[in-house]
């Protein structure tokens, strides 16, 4: 036992110590359902998924039996997965399975897009039918980030991208529709979020000490209990046994707001090659988890990378599969979007080596996501009394530009996946399959729209989307599944 | 139905070998196939037995949201698969800490002292909590580690703070979080002591720890006496329902009830009405009136409200929660409640598949595996586009790679078609077309579900997977098939010579020496 009392002098012993805690009981016996408020972050990676490769699996590789599994009996790491980076995340995530960007198809008025392709990448938040020109407005349909920060207080909305600029693909709608343009520097993102002469004033006191104090408790009963099993029972404590302890090495992060308007960061937007992706990527994530802390924000969005510059070429692991060195691709101008995209549904001779590269590809972007949650996980919410992360009190929609099925660039299958929220309205650590894969139903992804209105207590919503579809029973409603 | 001629020949081919029925065959090891033990384990709580065991200690206190395991055949709570891990371990350490800044924030009550925050509030304390918790004395050992966390953090932070650390630690230790079922030291088959038995005794009948009387006995240690063990099966049998709404709920895979009572536009409130019904059915005919298998399938009044009466289209007899008749011609037995019947629906379509393949696949124990084939178009090409039901049923059956499942599911799904998939009686379908639901299986003809429900309940093979699932689902392990595993063999036997009765399956596998028995 080695608890340094030098740690928590900021608050001048036991007693005051004691009435801090007796603020926090208070608050949280008033707050039923525990937490802080809870903030919304959508993510964006391009290049569609193949799905068979992005949900989890049983052990022995097949698809889960049942539509509503717990993760935890299920695996992300087989053959070509492309979610393997987000094992240590399973109790913190959502997979959802046969999610579809329906309104695309619906074409109920003048001056839609009603074919598949790149389409559905201003669909996914704002619910609606896309524009003819395919970059134009979504007139009058303001995406979810815009409409929720319109009704929550805080004092920014926060449009971040990984590289990607400009209006198409874009993320963010205003009340008209129109493009938001996104800020592709964290140090400008920074300023946005945070005045210079902001100023949060003190911490509060610092439990982590005693948090691994009650960690390192249980580690003596758990190796004692250890040494009367054997083989997988054993293993079976031992990894319950690592696992608390590295909780109580990591402790409990100081996570208060302790940022000042002068903490500008030094990392900017300028993407010079595929190893600053997720650096950049990390960087705009710590801006909105702090923002999120601080009051300064409670919803933001964050796209990471377009088509185009043509990174995911450039991964080692892809390279590695020798995708590029297939005889129909030129490795010197090999383009991992219609090069690998495309072709990858062709199902020619060539398609498991397609399949390696394109996997590859995709559990980069994995990676990318995996170190937006850990970013958020690393920040205590100042707001929650319960001591809970950004993570646990922020609601993360992941998402990719489209769905595969059968094709590219398909309005199908659209991978989604919701982390974080601390599994209060929101069901957190299961894989949800919402259809029959194979058949042709569908399932509007409206409904997933409105499951995040919900989870941020907009509770009246029971329809989130495009004007011409509110009337439609399909479209209306939350995902039961995916509620708590 | 299709095996129950061929179980009589196998049973006697089994018997001719030696694997059932012959403990002086077994192996001392426990690894005989035909009679083998689960190895020494431990188990984990699960949400509902966490937050069971959280309300005995502490009345009021939060209910907190933990990770279920994954399940097996759809049954959940699966010994070797509940684990804390990297992936969830955070839960844990949230659902403690919630309840730990909760009790103290109550002060004296919860604690069971006069005086909150003193030494002495801290001895009463751990005068009752960690036993409470551990559902046994604790060691002098361990109370000393938990009063050091409570000394080590008080001076840091006060004892409202350190009083919570003791809470959360108590929640955290393996102690608490795991049943464990290891027995004495040493190798080979060993009972496993009368702590562990009193507390799988209690959770298999009641998710809870352990009452007074098992308290009693097993520190009597008169839990090794299988009668004794019996006894309490019977005396805690009457608080048993939740154990087998929830058995009935997995096995038949009721957990689509409320996303397809969704979809097929069903009002919410009369969906949960309906799970309200389909534990009212399970608990009145299985508990109250200890009724058999046979009742279970069979029994044509229910007990629901108004709302779920009008639905079935007959008389309530007033309000609230009441016992009334169901039409016999149209409803009898769980799989014709509206529950079964909407979780297995789908809206504007047929649902022989689905309600086929509930009862052949799940609740026959017949493993499938599904084709790689594009259904919508492989059907297309069996059936024309003006096809009906029963036509498309039979050219599925007749079809050499579909027939295979198809020619035995499909039919028990057409009997299942008077029920659209809502649940709702329909004599005809939204085309006009009339439902054809007559059907014929080994020769037998049903003209109606309730029937066909009936047949369902006499089936040997039917009654073989009900015991074998229901084995896993007590033991949290697989239990074995009847005709491949004594234990399994003997408790089968036990059900079907009381006529099907539930107390007396449970009564043969708790009486049973492989209960008690882990393999080191």
């Amino acid at each position: 036992m080695n608890i340094s009392r030098r740690r928590f002098g900021l608050i001048g012993g036991a007693a005051a110590a004691a009435t801090l805690l007796g603020m926090q009981l208070g608050r949280r016996t008033a707050r039923a359902a525990g937490g802080g408020p809870i903030r919304f972050l959508a993510v964006r990676t391009p290049h569609g998924v193949d799905r068979d490769l992005w949900i989890p699996r049983n052990m022995d590789g097949s698809e889960p039996g049942t539509n509503d599994e717990s993760l935890e009996g299920l695996t992300f790491e087989y053959k070509n997965s492309i979610l393997d980076k987000l094992t240590p995340w399973k109790d913190q995530i959502t997979v959802l399975d046969g999610l579809d960007t329906q309104c695309t198809k619906e074409n109920t008025r003048g001056g839609l897009y009603p074919f598949h392709g790149h389409n559905e990448q201003g669909t996914l938040l704002t619910g609606a039918q896309g524009p003819a020109d395919r970059e134009g407005n979504f007139d009058n349909h303001p995406s979810l980030d815009f409409f929720l920060h319109g009704q929550m207080s805080a004092p920014v909305l926060l449009t971040a991208s990984v590289s990607g600029a400009g209006t198409w693909k874009c993320m963010s709608f205003d009340s008209a529709g129109i493009p938001r343009e996104a800020e592709t520097s964290p140090s400008e993102l920074f300023k946005q979020a945070f005045p210079a002469d902001f100023d949060p004033g003190q911490p509060m006191v610092d439990y982590s000490a005693g948090e691994n104090r009650i960690l390192d408790h249980g580690q003596s009963a758990l190796t004692a209990l250890e040494a009367r099993l054997a083989g997988v029972e054993k293993e079976k404590v031992t990894k319950h046994r690592e696992a608390m302890k590295k909780l109580s090495q990591t402790g409990t992060p100081m996570g208060q707001c302790t940022t000042k308007g002068t903490d500008v960061p030094s990392v900017g937007g300028n993407i010079g090659d595929y190893t600053m992706v997720e650096p950049v990527t990390r960087a705009h994530a710590a801006v909105i988890a702090q923002a999120f802390a601080c009051g300064r924000s409670v919803c933001a969005t964050l796209r990471i990378l377009d088509d185009y510059p043509n990174f995911y070429s450039d991964v080692p692991e892809v390279q590695a599969s020798g995708v590029l060195s297939l005889p129909q691709y030129d490795p010197a101008t090999f383009r991992f979007h219609e090069n690998l995209v495309h072709d990858y549904w062709a199902n020619g001779a060539d398609i498991e080596v397609q399949r390696a590269g394109y996997s590859a590809g995709q559990r980069w972007a994995a990676g990318h996501f995996a170190a937006v949650l850990d970013e958020l996980s690393k920040v205590i919410d100042p707001m929650d009394p319960t001591g809970g992360t950004m993570l646990d009190n922020t609601i993360v929609f992941w998402h990719n530009e489209f769905g595969h099925d059968g094709h590219d660039n398909q309005h199908t299958r659209h991978p989604a996946i919701i982390a974080g929220g601390g599994n209060r309205t929101l069901r957190l650590g299961r894989y949800l399959r919402l259809r029959d894969i194979q058949s042709g139903d569908r399932v509007p992804h409206n409904k997933l729209l409105t499951s995040i209105c919900h989870a941020m207590g907009q509770t009246d919503i029971e329809f989130f989307g495009d004007r011409d579809l509110k009337d439609r029973p399909e479209y209306q409603g939350p995902l039961v599944p995916l509620m708590v | 139905m299709r095996h129950t001629k061929y179980l009589p020949i196998l049973l006697a081919l089994a018997g001719c070998i030696g694997n059932i029925g012959d403990p002086s065959d077994a192996k001392l090891d426990g690894t005989d196939s035909g009679d083998p033990r689960l190895d020494a384990r431990v188990w984990r709580l699960t949400p509902t037995q966490y937050n069971n065991e959280v309300q005995r200690f502490f009345p009021g206190a939060p209910t907190v949201n933990l990770p279920e395991g994954s399940s097996e055949y759809g049954l959940s709570n699966i010994a070797l698969a509940a684990r804390i891990d990297q992936g969830n371990a955070s839960q844990f350490v949230e659902a403690a800490r919630t309840i730990g800044v909760w009790v103290s924030a109550q002060g004296a009550t919860p604690a069971r002292c006069t005086t909150f925050g003193t030494p002495e509030c801290l001895d009463t304390f751990l005068g009752w909590f960690p036993a409470a918790a551990y559902r046994r004395a604790p060691t002098t050992e361990e109370v000393t580690a938990l009063r050091a966390v409570y000394d080590d953090t008080a001076p840091m932070y006060g004892a409202p703070w350190a009083f919570s650390a003791v809470v959360r630690s108590v929640l955290l230790s393996p102690q608490f979080l795991y049943r464990s079922e290891i027995g004495p030291a040493g190798a080979g088959v060993v009972e496993m002591d009368d702590d562990e038995i009193a507390s799988l005794l209690s959770f298999t009948l009641t998710d809870l720890g352990p009452d007074d009387a098992l308290l009693a006995d097993a520190k009597a240690k008169r839990l090794h006496d299988p009668e004794v063990r019996v006894g309490h099966v019977r005396r805690l049998m009457s608080g048993a329902a939740p154990i087998f709404q929830r058995f009935f709920w997995e096995w038949l895979k009721l957990s689509t009830l409320q996303s397809q009572g969704n979809e097929t536009g069903l009002d919410p409130a009369l969906v949960a009405a309906l799970h309200d019904e389909f534990n009212a059915y399970v608990a009145n005919i299985v508990v109250k009136d200890k009724g058999t298998l046979a009742d279970l399938l069979t029994t044509s009044h229910t007990w629901a409200t108004p709302e779920v009466a009008s639905y079935y289209g007959v008389s309530h007899p007033g309000s609230g929660v009441a016992e009334f008749e169901l039409d016999p011609a149209q409803r009898g037995g769980l799989l014709t409640l509206g529950a079964w019947l909407v979780a297995h629906g789908k809206k504007g379509r047929d649902n022989v598949v689905r309600r086929g393949m509930g009862v052949f696949r799940d609740a026959m124990c017949n493993d499938i595996t599904p084709l790689n084939v594009d259904l919508e178009a492989a059907q297309a090409k069996l059936v024309g586009p003006d096809a009906t039901i029963k036509e498309i049923a039979a050219a599925r059956s007749a079809d050499a790679t579909c027939g295979g499942c198809h020619r035995t599911s499909d039919p028990v799904g057409l009997a299942f078609e008077n029920f659209a998939g809502d649940g709702k009686w329909q004599t005809v379908y939204p085309n006009g077309k009339p439902v054809e639901a007559s059907v014929v299986l080994d020769g037998v003809s049903y003209d109606t579900a309730p029937k066909l429900e009936a047949g369902l309940a006499a089936d040997v093979s039917f009654q073989q997977c009900f015991v074998q699932r229901f084995g896993h689902f007590v033991m949290g392990a697989d239990f074995g098939s009847p005709i491949k595993v004594r234990a399994s063999t003997e408790a089968f036997d036990a059900f079907t010579n009381s006529g099907g009765s539930f107390e007396e399956l449970l009564v043969a596998i708790v009486r049973d020496r492989s209960f008690i028995e882990r393999k080191k």
